[in-house]
């Protein structure tokens, strides 16, 4: 009898030592996770996909990396690609036609971002690629451009008609929109092939599915008055996209004074409002967008704005001391 | 329980245990340095400061490392922004080198899954 319970004990001893040993290999690994890391768009991209099959989730990574690189070749500034009707292109080209014809998805990207010249009131404006040239200039030999400088700049207007754009070489800075645009792409193409589990940092972009383990993703929103990578507020999100606007890009720096990089068209000045805008909404083009618009914007005037639309939260960092959040934003907060 | 049952259970349990350590070590400080998208060097940063030297596109990338810190010391590149960044301490840090393609990242335990720059 004696013995029989001994047996009994080895048993379950043994039995709870399986248990312990599998649980710690196996837990969390029911879906395989793949990663990837990328540089386009002057940026460094992450992207994490979760899922059961590993054949699937790497055609699925080289598929997502082929759309961030084609909309970089598309709206690239600096260099033109054989073949390939780009942003450079567009503004350099030494063609005699009177129209141009483009990729269709860069029409279709350019067509969005006329849309949006109107929506924001005319404050998101690809065209002024000029400009920005002579900012990034003026960094370089450190002295501020004169108003008349910048006023002598000539704005060509953004033309475009039955997949053509009319040749006037105007000079365009999809900086605005590029990034939420191709994650727009990147995220219909996951859903469309029963992706869901998903996760891409890219910058000042995240989009995110759902969680692979628990109800939302933990992110954490990094502090842009300080140089450590501290994060000043954390948010729970999932299904959504987050984007800011100022905080993570880099300053012009000429003499003692920081100049943002978004420029107000209107002026052809930075603008300083903020030290960032943080938009959260479940479209990235929209947060994308938005995180400009709204930079541009004073703080009363975004924040009405922000807060007459039912789908879009917003954080504003106007200082290390001052942060306003609009009216929903709560339901993205931690207890 | 005679006395090879008390040893054998006291066996279990120290087996247990040594798995739990393990597991709490793997969860030190350590730097993870990637070329393109490939993990090629993986730095324990409990460790005495030491230099390192990883291949980067447009040529050597030297990064020192150790103490809790880690900062890249010389590099190949248009700008130098990666070795004027500095030192980075805290996980979720990192310093890019787009014309190298190199990421150095600083992992210990996830306490967000992604950070917002």
């Amino acid at each position: 009898m004696q013995e029989k319970i001994n047996k009994f004990l080895w048993i379950g001893v043994i039995f709870l030592l399986f248990v312990i040993v599998f649980s710690f290999f196996f837990s969390k690994k029911e879906q395989l996770i793949r990663e990837k890391r990328l540089y386009y768009m002057d940026t460094y991209i992450y992207v994490k996909l979760y899922g059961e099959d590993t054949q699937k989730l790497d055609s699925a990574l080289e598929e997502v990396e082929s759309i961030y690189k084609k909309y970089h070749e598309l709206t690239n500034r600096y260099s033109g690609y054989p073949g390939l009707n780009n942003v450079y292109y567009i503004a350099n080209n030494d063609s005699k036609e009177e129209w141009i014809p483009l990729d269709e998805r860069l029409y279709d990207l350019l067509l969005v971002a006329k849309e949006w010249y109107e929506k924001s009131n005319h404050l998101v404006d690809v065209r002024i690629g000029k400009v920005v040239d002579l900012w990034k200039e003026a960094e370089e030999k450190n002295v501020l451009p004169t108003q008349d400088l910048l006023d002598d700049i000539q704005i060509e207007d953004l033309i475009l008609e039955d997949g053509k754009i009319y040749n006037n070489h105007v000079s365009l800075d999809l900086g605005a929109l590029a990034k939420g645009y191709a994650s727009l792409k990147a995220r219909e193409y996951l859903e469309e092939n029963y992706l869901d589990t998903y996760m891409i940092n890219a910058g000042g972009m995240i989009l995110l599915g759902e969680h692979y383990g628990k109800q939302a993703y933990k992110v954490g929103l990094e502090d842009p008055s300080r140089n450590d990578g501290s994060v000043f507020m954390k948010v729970k999100a999932k299904n959504t996209a987050i984007a800011t606007s100022g905080g993570y890009e880099r300053y012009y720096t000429i003499g003692e004074e920081k100049y943002s990089h978004i420029i107000l068209p209107n002026t052809r000045w930075p603008e300083n409002h903020f030290e960032s805008v943080i938009v959260i909404t479940e479209d990235p083009l929209k947060a994308d967008i938005l995180s400009t618009m709204l930079y541009l914007m004073k703080l009363e005037d975004a924040l009405e704005y922000v807060n007459h639309l039912n789908d879009v939260e917003a954080i504003f960092y106007v200082s290390e001391e001052e942060q306003i959040l609009s009216e929903g934003v709560n339901q993205y907060l931690y207890e | 329980m005679n006395k090879y049952d008390r040893i054998f259970v006291f066996l279990v349990l120290l087996l247990v245990s040594f798995f739990f350590i393990i597991r709490k070590e793997e969860k030190g400080k350590f730097a993870n340095v990637y070329y393109a998208s490939e993990l090629v060097l993986q730095i324990d940063l409990t460790t005495p400061t030491k230099s390192y030297v990883v291949k980067g596109e447009l040529g050597d990338v030297t990064i020192v490392a150790g103490n809790g810190s880690i900062f890249v010391e010389k590099e190949t590149s248009p700008r130098h922004l990666c070795s004027k960044q500095g030192k980075i301490t805290s996980p979720h840090e990192k310093i890019v080198c787009l014309p190298n393609k190199i990421v150095i990242e600083i992992k210990s335990d996830e306490e967000y899954d992604t950070v917002l720059k």
